[in-house]
């Protein structure tokens, strides 16, 4: 009987050990603070770009490479997905990031996800190609990354989700950063929303916005174009001609929610942040 | 010829003062203490009348105003008297009027105590003092900010467009009050969230951060509006906040430029007499 065990173990042991290599989708990535998981695209050579995609409060990574519509047009574009697994909360089984609110977090999410990146640079991912989005909890952590760890990522697409207070006084370094919410949302409202006897409070994402055009001195205040698409439904403001760095907001009528095209929208506007060169450093007077 | 002169100055100096309109004519100059106002009462009515104040652009004049003939003409078929202060010499050299907004700059005149001198000379000539809308466009929306958050009862209710709060902005207001907001989403000239002029002396402030510090002075708690409606068309975007205990504050953005958005009037004066109707 105990042969057998002995047996049975050593036969789930490879097993499991081949289902777990980095790269797929079933597989954990471990990193010394947490795991990740990553979907390389298929038939890749070389170094490839990667879309990086922090789930929302409660989700998962696993969430994350569950949805096959998104890996399926980040493959058909050459792209890897790295899905960074957020912390425990205490004494709660939901997954949470460590953003700035007031709260004291287990884990500092900052260091973990430049721990995410390191590693899936071993793996095949162009460090020089990562765009850095999120989802509501984790938009707020990429608009946290986005601030205090601007070299992260090459550029930031958070969605749902911003700084929560208190705001930072001012950012970093120089940033591209496209940020998408609904007009509708009621979960993470543009204005915010505030918990816990207002001891924790989601911030205004117009405030936010303000800490950013500072950051990447955009002293017109104003956006260069605010144009509308064609049916009205998506009202966009884009900060172009900022000393550095260039900032978009788009609006949609839906609520707490990813727009549909977003992901297209997305890597279209990463990939003309690659085509121009880096204008983080430098765009006038150089 | 002497004579001749004499009596020519005479006349000339009598026809205008027989001619002369008085106060309620629109072509009238009401004078105050501290200025003049121009009033257009609405016909057949019997006062007092509600009003609506309206505030002219920088560079704008009472004057302009009063031509503004499909106005006048909405306001008197609802009932309506039309209330336009003029604002004041930018500088001696120049002509065009402005108003004395919080900006950071010295003012010869105090707007907000001018304007409460239109308020009560209107009354003595028919306006119901407890229905008067006011509104003003561009500098003058700035103006209508700075009377709602400093002199909140001065009118029932706030229309600004086109504008908001000048830098720096206040800590805080004096009371609730309630306002419904209107902005372009490509104005260039007085842009959502502001602009530097005059070589960076002189900044507008944002019209988001404005609409904060009004939550605050309604107590609105959560800060996420009540309603975010869109019209069918998707060419109107509002935020309503209306459960707060203080006031209420409504937000519509078009997608025109630095104007007045058709239709603007009669949604304005709709919006005023909901709340006419809810009690202050």
């Amino acid at each position: 009987m105990r042969a057998i065990l002995a047996l049975t173990l050593l036969c789930l042991v490879p097993l499991t050990a081949l289902a777990e290599e980095c790269g797929v989708r079933e597989a954990e990535c471990p990193t010394a603070n947490g795991f990740y998981r990553l979907v390389l695209p298929e038939g890749a050579s070389g170094t490839v770009p990667a879309l990086v995609f922090l789930h929302g409060g409660g989700s998962t990574a696993a969430s994350v490479t569950g949805n096959t519509a998104m890996l399926a047009e980040l493959s058909a574009r050459g792209y890897a997905l790295i899905a960074p697994e957020g912390q425990p909360r205490p004494s709660r089984p939901n997954k949470n990031w460590g953003v700035h609110d007031n709260r004291a977090h287990p884990r500092d999410d900052i260091a973990f996800i430049a721990e995410v990146l390191d590693d899936a640079a071993l793996h095949g991912i162009d460090r020089d190609r990562v765009l850095l989005a999120g989802f509501s909890r984790g938009g707020s952590m990429v608009w946290d990354i986005a601030c205090h760890a601007p070299a992260s990522a090459r550029a930031d697409a958070p969605i749902s989700g911003a700084f929560w207070e208190p705001l930072p006084e001012g950012c970093e370094a120089p940033i591209d950063l496209f940020h998408s919410h609904g007009w509708t949302d009621r979960v993470v409202p543009i204005e915010g929303r505030s918990f816990r006897d207002g001891t924790v409070v989601q911030g205004d994402v117009f405030a936010g916005l303000t800490v950013l055009r500072r950051t990447n001195g955009c002293n017109l205040r104003q956006p260069d174009s605010a144009p509308m698409d064609a049916t009205g439904n998506l009202w966009l403001r884009n900060w172009t001609a900022c000393a550095s760095g260039r900032l978009d907001l788009m609006l949609h009528p839906g609520g707490h929610q990813v727009p549909k095209g977003w992901l297209t929208r997305a890597l279209d506007w990463f990939e003309d942040r690659l085509a121009e060169g880096d204008t983080r450093l430098c765009r006038t007077g150089c | 010829m002497r004579r001749l002169l004499v009596t020519l100055a005479f006349c000339l100096a009598a026809l205008p003062a027989a001619a002369q309109p008085a106060c309620g004519d629109r072509a009238a100059e009401c004078s105050t203490e501290h200025g003049f106002y121009r009033l257009a009462m609405p016909k057949g009515v019997t006062s007092p009348v509600p009003a609506i104040v309206f505030l002219h652009g920088w560079g704008g004049s009472s004057e302009g105003m009063m031509k503004n003939k499909a106005m006048l003409a909405t306001l008197s078929a609802r009932g309506y008297a039309l209330i336009a202060p003029e604002g004041v010499r930018t500088s001696p050299q120049r002509d065009q009027k402005n108003w004395a907004v919080r900006d950071g700059r010295d003012y010869e005149r105090d707007d907000l105590a001018f304007i409460a001198e239109v308020l009560a000379d209107a009354a003595a000539r028919g306006i119901d003092r407890n229905r008067v809308l006011m509104t003003g466009f561009s500098r003058g929306a700035s103006m209508v900010w700075d009377v709602a958050c400093h002199m909140p009862k001065a009118a029932r209710a706030y229309a600004p467009v086109a504008g908001a709060f000048w830098d720096p902005l206040p800590e805080a207001c004096e009371g609730p009050v309630d306002l419904f907001q209107t902005h372009g989403w490509t104005d260039k000239v007085v842009p959502l969230e502001g602009r530097s002029v005059a070589g960076g002396t002189l900044t507008q402030g944002d019209a988001f951060a404005s609409l904060r510090i009004l939550r605050d002075a309604n107590d609105c708690d959560p800060q996420m509006p009540d309603t975010a409606p869109m019209e069918a068309d998707g060419d109107l975007w509002f935020r309503n906040w209306t459960h707060c205990p203080g006031g209420r504050i409504d937000l519509m953005l078009h997608p025109g430029g630095h104007s007045v958005p058709a239709g603007w009037l009669e949604r304005a004066l709709d919006w005023f007499e909901a709340r006419l109707v809810d009690g202050s």
